[in-house]
């Protein structure tokens, strides 16, 4: 039986058992309390650098069928959970998936103790060691002290598609999608509406103009929004594309990068928001719904900019869930609409899209 | 949308007494809405015939009226109270109809009372087969294919454009009543006639069968502004066909993909919308296991069983949430209990799973036909928390308190095997682990149960294990890896033949411990301050701490799942032991498990612990909390069991733990026959002449000596089959024979029976010295059935006072020689005047809710004070209790939902529940008694058929029943008979005569509304009767069985020809509470 080994940033080191790929992962380790949609997690290009656990104790119970992956390759850097689910009535089981997908699992972990770690103290640099071998932990920590955090790095460039991809259908109504880490679950969903073409997230503004859009999403995607590699490439592109009047949906990191764009603040959050029964507060109707969201950071509420409106709020901590311009087709939301995983209530956004598109009107 | 200003005051309807489908969840959901009403400053008033229950206690309740759920009463109730607001979806389906009957017969409007939560269509569209049918088309939720029918005709046409097999399911009915299969044409007729009866609006829906699919169930919660949640999936891992209150229910839902369960989310959402529902519901869905596809079975526009499972399980109060929502309140507009800062908006998230099983009565009832189907016969359910399927499946196995430790080996032969695995009875989930142990593949269990392999792989996994550790004996790292999947150290004791303590030391040594996780909604995500704990294997370091204790904290054992002989009744005296303790400044803790009850409310006591009720379990709570007193009173039989042991583990560990109350060793002097008898003796108190009997020759002899009828019972009871009167030595063979063996561990006790004689039950409180007699209960029924199937009735009618007295001493003398702390129930039976001890049974009984409503104190509570130091004195009790009225407790009997089991009563007890009545005078009071019950009549046809030593006692019966304008009709023995005493009677022909008019002819035409029928106890002579008396429990008409029940009747009659049935709120009826 494999050993396996993860060593956190506070020097703590808890055994486990080890499972899929032999090796060190190393990432920021972060939960994640969703009870189901663990495939659609493992490939969400947003935990791109990350090392996942989750909170839910028995994964992989519905087995593994690729269809429901929400990127061509698995992005989570490593897996930390209780119980594996060896056997699953599903013929692709975890054993063989996490193989195929070169993952390492460890598990046979106190998850829950560790949430309440991570809780306390917030997300931490940690390492996942998978290995039959012998090994010098104390080493290790000093390593994993040393390393960058892998928010460091620009990871959106990692999921990023890298060159213009068209996803051509009947839709006449045209919509460039810049491409910061996008899941499949967001193109279907506009797909419904338009047609899409699939830009690389550091393509300029005059690429997209000549591709003459209706309108413009920034996707969802890893790391701090705040990354010098953005701010000199999509929220440059953005500030024109604002100026030029298209309009512009922006999901989880979109909103982010859009808030920024538009003069705002992004902060870093103690553990995140990870889950799919986040419930948010919609100021217009004054309805609550049940979201999906995997983020880190959120924006800062400021009314320095009256035109900002903010109207959505995390019911559980008030945080920022969502914003709209009064004058100009834009609007964007910190949580997940498309879902996969997670609860459908939102979907309706993708339709106000449509209608902002078609309406042109200032505001929706 | 702000709370209802114009609301003052609020009926809550109750929902009668516990019956088979519909039990202690309600007095669960109805106590959390009238609280959560009475924190936002509403009045409340709950009606419930049923007094062991927390709603209808003056600290639950502002006002609360115990009378029978009837249309008349409940419009009383209303003209004198007038409520703005009628709760109706907290009293199950009885609580449901009835309020919409007051709707619909606009009652309601009548006195401006509005139905909040849910409107009169919401009920309908749910509960109308047909309008719902159509209203899930309107909407696009795709439902099986079926027609509405009233009548046989109808039926016979719509089967025409159906096939085989088709489901049978009746209008405004829950627990599957009248529910059935029909495989064919034959099958149809009496499945859809058994419906009829039992739909109120005579409607049956004929469905296609979807057999075999998976079955869900989703709760979900809707506010006045369409915000929509769901507290919880769960997956029923027995499929469509057995009812979901028979199946093995796991939370969450494990074998959706997130597409699969999102999909059934929307939908269930989808459906609570168009049923414009506010509050909780809950919708059941099948779904194809081969190719994904769904259908909506049915909604329960009401909390019920599955909500308080869900709450139980997630820790969500969906009852106190719902009950806000009906008055007004947001989603968003009420604070979430658990963490103190957000709100009841959002959606739990569990990194637990949880396991229920219901718990059957078959033990009790060896000839019920025990096949699970869509008509629920579970009197009960345990439910268990673990970090794993396995480890949450063997921890409620070993809480169902049947004698099973795990999957201990079974000896049936091969066909035995393969037919439970198919035609499933309680005993399934063991016949699969034998299977596995057999070799038998997962894929084979799959075809032959229709379980999906998931699960059966779970259960493979604890089979693989066990193995394992046959092979490599006591390896420490193989016991850890059998604790993780939930092995008692009992079982695992087993496997390795050794013994229990062995495992434990061995565990000890190895620091193999269990730790305790909180159940928080949300997965650790936020500070929860919920005390309320499970254990768990998967744990790596310490447990969650607990808050650091200031206070000395005081453990009561609960009593586990309800079941017949041990009902809601233990469970309500633990809930106010535990209120009574926190009000003395003590942190109570409580250990129990099942989801139904109060006592699991985390917000009863300090700290709860959701574990099974075993002894190791028990341990592993007491060397956590180390408490300073632990109380055994009230859990039961359950508790008392661990009394002895756990005061010699409590030695062994140095705790410093006291067991309160009398202590193990007195009680135990009240168990053992031969110490009671030489204590009996010393005090000269009478009771009946018993002996044990080793063989067969011996009891014999016993039989003889003692001179028949005599009453035995096996020390080791065979298949149910306990106790009996037997009338001579002939029977005594056939019982020896067939019932109990009998050998020299296994002794027969054989009693004389006091024939003829009233059976008596007193409850009383002792602090040692002093003894406060609460209750002298007098039996209609004579002694012989046993006294929880017995009606009795406060103050003593026919006792004299002198055995009065008499009796009193006796219960001084005993209860201060077993220098009892505490209550004490003692029986007796007294034949002209002769007072016999029949038991004492020093701990809480299950007339203590019904005594302590009888009188107005609080017997419970006063028990809990006394065993820590308080005495009789300190509490000014009346010197003697004063009536001015009649209070009478009624048992309710289980035998329409247990086909095979012969409705007679007997020394076994047999009844799921009771309810109480109270009024000026006993015919009023028995009226309202048989009312709780819905068998009364007082008119008509009586049938009257008795054995020959009644004849003489019935003319008189038989005379008044002809002046109170009843038609006698007779069998011919004893039609004769009353002819020749001047009484003319029709004479009607048993089926065996083969003449018309037969008695069941004439009931089925319902030419019969009353039956008087007094078999002898004796086994063969009971079987004739059988058929009549099924078919009486079937077609509903009310029979008697004793000559005094009868006379009481008459009396009942009386009343209801003449008198005015009124009504009290309790408090008039009893004398301060005295605190
Ligand atoms: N169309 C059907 N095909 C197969 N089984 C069914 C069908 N409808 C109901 N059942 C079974 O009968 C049980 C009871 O039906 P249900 O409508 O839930 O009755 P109740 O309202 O008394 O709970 C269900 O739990 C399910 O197992
Ligand atoms: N010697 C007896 N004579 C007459 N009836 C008896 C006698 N012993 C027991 N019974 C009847 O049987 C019932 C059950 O017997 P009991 O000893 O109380 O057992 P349990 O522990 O089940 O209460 C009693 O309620 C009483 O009606
Ligand atoms: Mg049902
Ligand atoms: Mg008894």
């Amino acid at each position: 039986m494999q050993k396996g080994l993860l060593i956190l940033e506070d020097g703590t080191v808890i055994e486990g058992k080890g499972l899929g790929v032999e090796g060190i992962a190393y990432g920021e380790l972060v939960f994640n309390t969703a009870m189901s949609g663990y495939e659609e997690a493992f490939t969400d290009p947003s935990y791109a650098g990350q090392i996942l656990l989750m909170t839910y104790p028995l994964i992989g119970n519905y087995g593994f069928n690729t269809k429901y992956k929400e990127s061509e390759t698995v992005k989570i850097r490593g897996l930390v959970i209780k119980e594996p689910a060896f056997f699953s009535a599903s013929n692709l089981k975890i054993t063989k998936y996490l193989q195929q997908n070169r993952l390492s699992c460890i598990w046979d972990i106190d998850t829950r103790q560790l949430t309440l770690k991570l809780r306390y103290f917030g997300t931490m640099k940690a390492m996942l060691v998978n290995t039959s071998k012998v090994l010098n932990t104390k080493l290790l920590i000093k390593k994993l002290k040393k390393m960058a955090h892998p928010h460091s790095q620009n990871l959106v460039a990692e999921v990023s598609c890298k060159s213009i991809i068209y996803h051509n259908n009947r839709h006449k109504k045209r919509v460039i999608l810049i491409d910061c880490g996008v899941k499949n679950s967001i193109i279907k969903n506009l797909l419904n509406y338009f047609s899409v073409v699939q830009v690389p997230y550091n393509t300029d503004l005059n690429s997209i103009k000549k591709l003459n859009p209706d309108g413009i999403v920034i996707s969802n995607g890893p790391g701090n929004p705040g990354h010098p590699a953005l701010m000199s490439s999509t929220v440059k592109t953005v500030r024109g594309l604002i100026k030029m009047g298209y309009p512009i949906f922006g999901i989880c990191l979109g909103h982010q990068l859009l808030g920024i764009a538009l003069g705002l603040k992004t902060y870093k959050l103690k553990f995140g928001h990870r889950g799919y029964n986040h419930p948010v507060k919609c100021l217009w109707n004054n309805r609550i719904y049940i979201t999906s969201q995997n983020h880190g950071y959120a924006l800062k509420a400021s009314d320095k900019d009256k035109n900002i409106i903010f109207d959505w709020f995390n019911l559980n901590d008030g945080t920022v869930e969502g914003m709209h311009h009064s004058l100009l087709p834009i609007f964007s939301v910190q949580f997940h609409p498309e879902a996969s995983p997670g609860p459908y209530d939102t979907k309706f956004l993708f339709g106000k899209f449509n209608y902002l598109i078609d309406a042109k009107a200032p505001r929706y | 949308m702000p709370k209802r200003r114009d609301i003052k005051k609020v009926l809550i309807i109750g929902s009668g007494p516990i019956i088979i489908g519909q039990a202690a969840e309600f007095d669960f959901s109805g106590s959390q809405a009238s609280r959560s009403l009475r924190d936002e400053g509403y009045k409340t008033i709950i009606v419930n015939s049923n007094p062991a229950t927390i709603q209808t206690d003056l600290e639950t309740a502002d006002t609360v009226y115990i009378e029978p759920l009837t249309e008349e009463i409940l419009e009383k109730i209303i003209e004198k109270e007038r409520p703005q607001g009628i709760l109706p979806g907290f009293g199950g389906q009885t609580g449901l109809n009835l309020a919409y009957e007051l709707a619909r017969k606009g009652i309601l409007q009548k006195y401006k009372v509005e139905l909040l939560g849910t409107t009169m269509q919401s009920i309908e569209m749910a509960e109308n087969r047909d309008y719902f049918r159509k209203l899930m088309n309107d909407i696009g939720e795709p439902i099986p294919h079926s027609f509405a029918v009233h009548s046989y005709n109808e039926a016979q046409e719509v089967v025409k454009k159906m096939k085989y097999p088709i489901l049978i399911r009746p209008a405004y009915t829950l627990g599957g009543t009248g529910s059935g299969i029909a495989y064919n044409s034959e099958q149809l007729y009496e499945a859809v006639i058994g419906g009829l009866n039992r739909s109120p609006i005579k409607q049956v829906l004929l469905e296609e069968s979807v057999l075999g699919w998976k079955e869900f169930e989703y709760e979900v919660m809707r506010d006045h502004s369409d915000n929509c949640i769901i507290i919880c999936s769960m997956e029923n891992i027995d499929p469509m066909g057995i009812h979901t209150g028979e199946s093995i229910v796991v939370a969450p839902a494990q074998t959706l993909t997130d597409k699969e369960h999102q999909i059934l989310r929307s939908a269930a959402i989808n459906i609570i919308r168009a049923l414009k529902i506010a509050g909780g519901c809950n919708i059941q869905f099948a779904v194809n296991p081969e190719k994904w596809e769904y259908r909506v079975i049915e909604v329960n526009p009401r909390v019920s069983r599955s909500s308080a499972l869900a709450s139980k399980a997630t820790g969500y109060p969906i009852a106190r949430v719902s009950a806000k929502i009906a008055l007004g309140f947001n989603l968003d507009e009420i604070q979430n209990a658990i963490t103190k800062k957000t709100t009841a908006g959002f959606e739990p998230a569990l990194d637990y799973v949880v396991v229920k099983i219901p718990r059957w009565p078959f033990d009790k009832f060896p000839t019920v036909d025990k096949r699970l189907g869509t008509q629920m016969k579970s009197t009960g359910e345990v439910m268990a928390i673990g970090s794993t399927i396995e480890e949450a499946l063997l921890k409620a196995v070993r809480s169902l308190e049947i004698a099973k430790s795990g999957f201990e080996p079974e000896q049936w032969r091969e066909y035995e095997l393969i037919y439970e695995l198919q035609e499933p009875t309680d005993q399934r989930i063991f016949a699969i682990a034998e299977a596995l142990r057999r070799g038998y593949t997962k894929k084979k269990i799959s075809e032959l149960t229709g379980i999906s392999e998931f699960f059966i792989n779970k259960i493979e996994n604890i089979i693989t294990l066990e193995r394992l550790l046959k092979k490599a004996g006591p390896e420490p790292h193989l016991i850890l890896e059998a604790k993780k999947l939930g092995f008692s150290d009992e079982y695992i004791a087993k496997i390795l033949g050794t013994t229990e303590n062995e495992i434990r030391y061995l565990r000890h040594n190895h620091k193999i411990e269990p730790v305790f996780n909180i159940v928080d909604t949300c997965a650790g995500e936020f500070e929860a301050y919920t005390p309320y704990y499970y254990s768990t294997y998967w744990g790596k370091n310490q447990s969650e701490r607990k808050k650091q204790k200031q206070k000395k904290s005081i453990m009561i054992i609960g009593s586990g799942p309800i079941r017949i002989g041990q009902g809601i009744e233990f469970d309500y005296c633990c809930v106010h032991s535990a209120i009574a303790l926190k009000e003395m400044g003590y942190e109570a803790i409580i250990i129990n498990n099942n989801p139904e009850t109060v006592s699991t409310d985390f917000d009863i006591s300090t700290r709860l612990y959701f574990e099974p009720l075993k002894f190791e379990d028990v341990l592993n709570v007491l060397l956590r909390e180390e408490p300073y007193g632990l109380i055994i009173q009230f859990g039961g039989q359950t508790s008392l069991n661990l009394a002895i042991p756990l005061l010699k583990v409590i030695k062994e560990y140095q705790l410093k733990t006291k067991i309160l109350g009398t202590s193990p060793v007195s009680v135990n002097k009240a168990e053992d026959r031969e110490t009671f008898s030489t204590i009996l003796k010393k005090l000269n108190i009478l009771q009946p002449p018993f002996a044990t009997g080793f063989n067969f020759e011996e009891v014999k002899e016993i039989a003889q000596k003692i001179g028949y009828p005599v009453l035995v019972r096996p020390s080791y009871v065979l298949g149910g089959r306990a106790m009996e009167i037997v009338y001579d030595e002939h029977e005594l063979e056939r019982y020896v024979g067939m019932a109990a063996r009998v050998s020299p561990d296994h002794p027969i006790l054989v009693d004389k029976y006091i024939a003829n004689a009233t059976e008596v039950d007193v409850d009383a409180l002792c602090d040692g010295k002093e003894v406060f007699i609460a209750g002298i209960m007098e039996h209609i029924e004579q002694a012989g059935v046993h006294s929880g199937d017995s009606y009795c009735v406060m103050p003593p009618k026919t006792l004299s006072d002198k055995t009065i007295k008499q009796i009193k001493e006796i219960v001084r003398k005993i209860a201060v020689e077993l220098n009892t702390v505490g209550l004490i129930n003692i029986q007796f039976a007294v034949q002209n005047n002769i007072v016999y001890v029949l038991e004492a049974n020093p701990r809480a009984s299950r007339t203590v809710p019904y005594v302590s409503k009888t009188i107005g104190i609080p017997l419970a509570k006063l028990a809990t004070k006394i065993m820590l130091d308080y005495r009789l004195k300190d509490f000014n009790l009346p010197e003697e209790i004063k009536f001015d009225f009649v209070s009478i407790k009624a048992p309710v009997f289980p035998f329409l939902k247990l086909p095979g089991v012969d409705p007679i009563l007997g020394p076994e007890m047999k009844s799921t529940g009771e309810a109480m009545a109270v009024d000026k005078k006993f015919g009023a009071a028995y009226y309202k008694a048989i009312l709780a019950d819905n068998k009364f009549t007082n008119s008509g046809a009586v049938y009257i058929t008795v054995r020959d030593d009644d004849k003489k006692e019935i003319l008189p019966i038989a005379q008044q029943l002809k002046e109170l304008g009843f038609k006698i009709v007779a069998t011919r023995g004893t039609a004769q008979f009353l002819k020749d005493n001047q009484i003319d009677a029709e004479t009607v022909y048993r089926i065996s005569e083969h003449k018309s008019p037969n008695a069941l002819n004439l009931m089925k035409e319902g030419k019969i509304n009353l039956i008087i029928n007094t078999p002898t106890m004796s086994y063969s002579a009971k079987r004739d009767g059988y058929t009549m008396r099924r078919l009486a429990v079937e077609l509903n008409i009310p029979f008697i069985t004793a000559i005094t029940s009868a006379y009481a009747e008459i009396e009942a009659i009386k009343f209801a020809k003449l008198g005015k049935l009124s009504i009290r709120p309790l408090k008039h009826f009893t004398h301060k509470i005295i605190d």
